[in-house]
């Protein structure tokens, strides 16, 4: 942070994602907001919340139970001029939208020679520990990181959800954001203003050097419980957040301390084993 | 949902099946009290919510169907909880919505410049263009799921062979111009092949180029 820091609040998860959609909503007339019950109903998460209000439905869309032609929309929007924000009300459900996200979205810059950008960005509430059951608890933020054409990030603080949403914007490309439902009212410092946090680079978390964890999503922080457990005991441990695992920062999650302890690399996801 | 697929594709069975007649109809109830000049939201929302009758009833009633008061105005008090009704006259709806009633009428007479272009409230008009591909869907389709006297009927009705005939027979075109024109598509063709055989290959760097804005690792 240099000398001229905006002011820090304390904001939930969710009122900083609100903070980033108001933001980018009020700069930018082609930015718009798609999804099921974002309108008055606030979203299924209270994410959304009163953007309806101040934007109206025009720009703040209620879409049907229809994923595949909802994040259709959000891919034509974005190749016709807009800055589509497309929330998933469960990450689970972007299964029925592969089609566009897999097939159109992510090819398309590079069917078409270059011609075009697919400057739309998915939100994706995600991951387990609410009692939700199994279609509604996955993390499968692995398969679209397999997808060349995509862009993936994982916030774990308040700071980095709105860093983050106003960094996919930005981006030309399509960016999956994938966020832990555990978070949404998890409170932390966040800036006012405008900021992007950078898509491809780590943050390491705990400084550590007998240890290193690389996790993501809600491994970050129960990697930083099992820090303070390890220091307890002698045992310092690094945690780094890989924070975006499409593009992936190599150099940060690869790095060992220069003394030569022996040392120790532990991963960290959410998702099922094999291939995660 | 699986299941009703299955019994659907498998057993032939139906989930719902309609009925030869109108049986009922989905009515709505105001919500709270609606005053003159107030315009109905959504359903779902905070003005209405549906109600079902049976045919007989919501006409008896003059029941205003659910589906149709988004933006609808009220007229005349309606107190939380009693039914929404209406005249149930179409062409009331429409001025009330900002028709054009020359339109209007011009439908009513059946002519071209009516709202469904006299065709009676049918809609737009659908042109269905019926083609067919001689050949197979690729190289590897032998063709098994049609027989080679479909495909020689078809091919007896191309429409190109049809136009060419056409004209020839009107005089606008002679079998040597025919001809020529067929010869020149042909000759455009090859030379875009031959064109494109001696192009130099993309650079294997050049794969990846396109796949994001920038270059990722």
């Amino acid at each position: 942070m240099n000398a001229q820091s905006p002011v820090t609040r304390e904001l939930s998860y969710a009122e900083a994602i609100r903070e980033a959609l108001d933001l980018a909503m009020a700069a930018d007339p082609t930015v718009i907001l798609m999804g099921e019950d974002i309108g008055v109903y606030g979203g299924a998460f209270q994410v959304t919340g009163d953007q309806v209000h101040k934007y109206g439905p025009d720009r703040v869309m209620d879409t049907p139970i229809a994923e595949l032609g909802g994040a259709g929309v959000a891919v034509g929007a974005a190749l016709t001029g807009h800055k589509p924000i497309y929330e998933f009300q469960f990450s689970d459900f972007a299964t029925l939208a592969m089609e566009q996200i897999v097939n159109q979205a992510a090819k398309l810059r590079d069917m078409l020679g270059g011609a075009v950008s697919v400057p739309v960005v998915f939100r994706l509430p995600a991951g387990s520990g609410t009692g939700a059951a199994a279609q509604h608890s996955q993390s499968l933020e692995a398969w679209f990181a397999h997808v060349p054409g995509l862009k993936v990030v994982q916030p774990v603080t308040p700071h980095d959800a709105k860093g983050l949403l106003l960094a996919a914007l930005a981006d030309p490309d399509p960016v999956l954001i994938f966020e832990h439902r555990l978070f949404y009212k998890m409170r932390g410092p966040v800036p006012e203003g405008h900021f992007e946090t950078p898509i491809g680079r780590a943050e390491i978390r705990r400084i550590g050097t007998h240890v290193t964890f690389v996790a993501t999503s809600i491994m970050v922080h129960k990697a930083l419980e099992a820090a303070q457990t390890f220091a307890a005991e002698g045992i310092e441990a690094e945690v780094i957040d890989l924070r975006t695992i499409r593009p992936i920062d190599r150099e940060t999650a690869r790095e060992r301390p220069q003394d030569g302890t022996p040392h120790h690399h532990l991963r960290g996801c959410e998702n099922p084993r094999h291939g995660g | 949902m699986p299941l009703t697929c299955a019994r659907a594709v498998l057993y032939g069975k139906a989930d719902m099946v309609p009925l030869d007649r109108p049986v009922a109809e989905v009515a709505a109830l105001a919500k709270r009290d609606l005053r003159p000049g107030d315009t109905l939201d959504q359903i779902g929302e905070y003005a209405y919510r549906a109600w079902i009758m049976t045919t007989e009833d919501a006409r008896a009633a003059g029941a205003h169907p659910c589906g149709l008061l988004t933006g609808a105005t009220v007229t005349a008090p309606i107190p939380k909880g009693a039914l929404i009704t209406s005249t149930r006259r179409g062409h009331g709806h429409c001025i009330a919505k900002g028709a054009d009633v020359s339109r209007m009428f011009a439908e009513f007479f059946g002519k071209e410049t009516g709202y469904c272009r006299g065709r009676g409230g049918h809609g737009p008009t659908l042109i269905e263009s019926v083609t067919y591909r001689w050949r197979g869907h690729s190289k590897s389709d032998r063709n098994r799921y049609r027989t080679q006297e479909e495909i020689a009927g078809w091919m007896a009705r191309d429409p190109i062979a049809r136009l060419t005939a056409t004209l020839i027979e009107h005089g606008v075109l002679t079998g040597a111009e025919a001809a020529t024109i067929e010869a020149e598509a042909t000759a455009e063709i090859t030379a875009a092949i031959e064109t494109a055989r001696s192009a130099p290959d993309p650079d294997p760097v050049e794969a990846t180029r396109d796949v994001y804005a920038w270059p990722i690792p």
